[in-house]
């Protein structure tokens, strides 16, 4: 694994960095909910081969879970149609906070589709989106990358937090 | 204290109690008074039958005497003493359900009349004496509660409901007449104490032959499979507090009739008479929960229920017989009285089931469990009262029905003391049966609770229903009598033990409660339990996780979010489990017994169109009715066609018949 982004960023080393961080922050287990709002399913196959032996999230401490009951963080796709927004809507709510949202490919970004009586044409309406993952769709080095910041912004509220005296974040 | 007496108090009530009903029935302070004055009749029946279970030795008293009927005698027996204290406790209770159930009409003052003359006269069976007195109380019980289904005679299905419980009563009566014909013929009394004390002179072939035909007659009325098909007839059609007195009472006086025969009249025999009585009640159980599980009529499901409830009352008999057979006295007394427990529970908690199906049918003008749903957050109080008799019924610790039903699982699982391995088998296979009903029978009342108290609301009724004037106190007290009968199960074990000891001559108390509350099924080195202190633990297991949660509870901050349901946009009350989708699985298990009927009909054929709206229909087959009495029905119909020429109505010609039957009478006497 030697690819080399014009950043001067590279898998193994973006990889390692967030086993470090997810390790230190979150025992090893931090679970994703994906939730397509209307995708063409081409950022699926990225995401799911995220998890494929090739970059193998399952060893960076990462999981996918259907509940999001049981998530942090919530890796959303597609431009975000209408009939969808409801449900994309309780399942924000049902996630515990601390959490963060990664919208993820050009679709949720709102490059693709314009507003109109069928989709919003983005998630950025319907909730708080703390990362951003540009691509159409994006590639797995960028969905490490933004996985990467979103943990970071997902370790900054637990920082805040105070387990031991049981209080919410600030 | 002699009993008798207090239940002649007992009748001298519900006989005032009929008179101010079809006299003043049409107004509401009349129904109110005399339902006070039969509730009082209960509370007499109840002391009276307690008494009757205390006194332990039997009271005989005769009064008149005639050659032709002979004399009315009576007697309070401790066998009947169960009965009787369930009849009161039954009495008072719909004493307390009838005035807010009822309005105030002719019709009503009529049915209140007669409910209480059925009452007294299901009384007069339980102390009766004599055979004459037996039977004569027997068939006017009979017709009283006829009288009782008729309620509303111009609604559909109910004449045929009461029909054919008039119909299959009258068969099992000549069972009965024949059954008591032979005992009398044979030890040359009418008494039921001297027949019982003669009970040697029967030969064993009338032996059997009267016990057989006792189980058959008395079968009817406690309703056996084959012979329950008028239960889930004429129990929707009757009004609530009847039907509650149909499956709490007079299903439990074929019992009676039974344990009559079985233990007082004739006891002992051989012992496939016991095997045969023991499977009838292991198949009537099976079968019984079995068609439970698919109807959608509250009170047909709970009419099924008293179907198995009855299968598992006479499996214990069948099996105390059994074990007598084998010389096995202490566990013959042991499961005659985990029966009769068990008769005591059934009473409490179904007469409480019907009484509140009553209710639900008030409130939502329907019985059908597809159109209720939601009635918990309706119905508060109802829905708690239907709680605990669910538990009961549903054998469930630590409510009544869960001790009665360990006791006689107890019993038979000691059949390998019969010392036969064949017979062994067969009663744990009787066991293993009642192991089947068991469970199922917890599914059923998941189902039979679930459904109408739970989820949502399916119909507009439903979402309406309200429980403000609605009758209470009725099935608040018989749930009062469950808790109690569950705690207090030692207790009335230990005077249930003393006094059938003048029935079967076995002293069980010691063996029966060393002490501590706790109950020992006969012999001690086989098992044990404490219902109170099961009670007591339950209730302290159930109260941890609520400690833990007060423990760790958050101290504010929280957010509270609602139950994560998948995202669904809006929940539909269709989105839910119906009753019959509920119960599916048995469909497909047992579609052998069932062998439903599906039938699918579309709006529109046409393959490339929409179809429009589809009919779907699927019945199970009823068994019984179609192949066992339509037979026997049409074969009746075609003797009747065959006798008809001769009724011409030409007097003349009857006139002729006369003197024709007179003169074979005649000539047969010459020969």
């Amino acid at each position: 694994m030697t690819s080399q982004s014009a950043t001067g960023l590279n898998v193994p080393a973006t990889s390692e960095e967030l086993r470090r961080t997810v390790a230190r922050m979150f025992g090893r287990s931090l679970h994703i909910r994906t939730l397509d709002t209307g995708s063409c399913a081409s950022c699926e196959q990225e995401i799911r081969l995220l998890a494929a032996p090739h970059y193998d999230l399952h060893r960076l401490g990462f999981f996918f879970t259907p509940a999001p009951r049981h998530a942090d963080l919530l890796m959303v796709t597609g431009p975000m149609v209408r009939a969808f927004e409801t449900a994309a809507r309780k399942t924000y709510d049902a996630m515990p906070d601390p959490k963060v949202v990664v919208a993820t490919g050009a679709c949720a970004l709102g490059g693709v589709y314009q507003p109109d009586p069928f989709t919003h044409g983005g998630v950025g309406g319907t909730f708080p989106v703390d990362v951003w993952i540009p691509g159409c769709p994006p590639s797995p080095l960028a969905l490490l990358q933004g996985l990467l910041v979103a943990v970071g912004r997902l370790a900054d509220q637990v920082k805040d937090l105070d387990f031991a005296l049981n209080r919410t974040p600030r | 204290m002699n009993p008798l007496p207090v239940m002649a108090g007992a009748a001298a009530a519900w006989g005032l109690a009929a008179l101010i009903a079809l006299t003043c029935g049409s107004t509401r302070a009349g129904i109110r008074a005399s339902c006070a004055v039969s509730g009082l009749g209960g509370a007499a029946a109840l002391a009276a039958g307690v008494s009757a279970l205390l006194s332990g030795n039997s009271r005989v008293v005769t009064a008149g005497g005639s050659v032709v009927v002979g004399t009315l005698q009576l007697q309070a027996t401790s066998l009947a003493g169960v009965f009787v204290a369930l009849l009161g406790l039954i009495a008072v209770a719909t004493a307390l359900y009838a005035p807010r159930y009822h309005e105030p009409g002719h019709t009503t003052g009529l049915y209140l009349g007669v409910f209480n003359l059925a009452v007294l006269a299901s009384l007069a069976v339980l102390v009766a004496g004599n055979v004459v007195t037996f039977l004569v109380a027997w068939e006017t019980m009979a017709l009283l509660c006829y009288l009782l289904i008729l309620r509303r005679p111009r609604r559909s299905e109910v004449a045929a409901g009461a029909f054919w419980f008039l119909a299959l009563s009258e068969v099992g009566f000549v069972a009965i007449i024949a059954a008591f014909v032979i005992l009398a013929a044979k030890t040359h009394t009418m008494q039921l104490d001297l027949i019982a004390a003669r009970a040697h002179l029967v030969s064993g072939d009338w032996r059997v032959a009267a016990y057989l035909l006792a189980l058959t007659g008395f079968g009817f009325k406690a309703g056996l499979v084959p012979l329950h098909v008028w239960l889930p007839e004429a129990h929707p059609v009757a009004p609530a507090d009847g039907s509650a007195f149909l499956s709490g009472l007079i299903t439990k006086l074929g019992v009676y009739g039974i344990a009559l025969f079985g233990f007082v009249l004739l006891p002992g025999g051989p012992a496939w008479r016991g095997i045969l009585t023991m499977a009838a009640g292991a198949v009537t159980a099976a079968i019984g929960i079995l068609y439970a599980l698919n109807e959608r009529d509250i009170k047909r499901f709970l009419a099924f229920s008293t179907i198995e409830n009855i299968g598992i009352i006479v499996t214990a008999f069948g099996a105390a017989m059994t074990f007598l057979a084998y010389g096995q006295r202490l566990l013959w007394a042991f499961l005659l009285l985990a029966g009769l427990y068990h008769v005591a529970n059934h009473g409490t908690y179904k007469t409480l089931l019907f009484q509140e199906a009553g209710v639900i049918e008030h409130v939502t003008g329907t019985r059908d469990f597809d159109r209720l749903g939601g009635l918990a957050h309706r119905m508060p109080r109802s829905s708690v009262i239907t709680f605990l008799g669910t538990l009961g019924i549903a054998a469930l610790p630590p409510l009544n029905g869960f001790v009665s039903e360990w006791l006689i699982f107890q019993g038979l699982f000691q059949g390998f003391r019969t010392g036969s391995h064949l017979v062994a088998i067969l009663i744990v296979l009787a066991a293993g049966t009642l192991g089947l009903t068991g469970g199922l029978a917890v599914y059923a009342f998941v189902r039979g609770y679930g459904i109408p108290f739970l989820g949502m609301p399916r119909t507009r009724q439903a979402a309406a229903a309200s429980e403000s004037r609605q009758p209470q106190a009725g099935p608040a007290l018989l749930a009062a009598a469950c808790v109690a009968l569950a705690v207090g199960a030692p207790v009335m074990l230990a005077g249930l033990a003393r006094a059938m000891r003048t029935v079967t001559g076995v002293t069980l108390r010691p063996v029966l409660l060393p002490g501590n509350l706790t109950v020992i099924p006969a012999h001690t080195n086989f098992s044990g339990f404490s219902p109170t202190w099961l009670t007591v633990f339950l209730l302290a297991v159930s109260a941890v996780p609520v400690l833990i949660y007060l423990a760790g509870r958050p101290r504010g901050g929280s957010r509270i979010e609602p139950v994560w349901d998948g995202g669904i946009v809006e929940f539909k009350p269709r989105m839910q489990y119906s009753a019959m989708t509920f119960s599916a699985p048995t469909r497909v298990m047992f579609d052998a017994l069932y062998r439903p009927s599906v039938s699918v009909h579309r709006a529109s054929d046409d393959p490339a169109g929409s179809s429009g709206p589809v009919h779907y229909e699927s019945e199970a087959t009823p068994i019984f009715e179609r192949y066992l009495y339509r037979p026997v029905i049409r074969a009746f119909e075609w003797l009747a066609d065959v006798v008809r020429p001769i009724q011409s109505g030409d007097v003349n010609l009857y006139l002729f018949y006369v003197f024709a039957a007179v003169l074979v009478a005649y000539l047969i006497a010459a020969l």
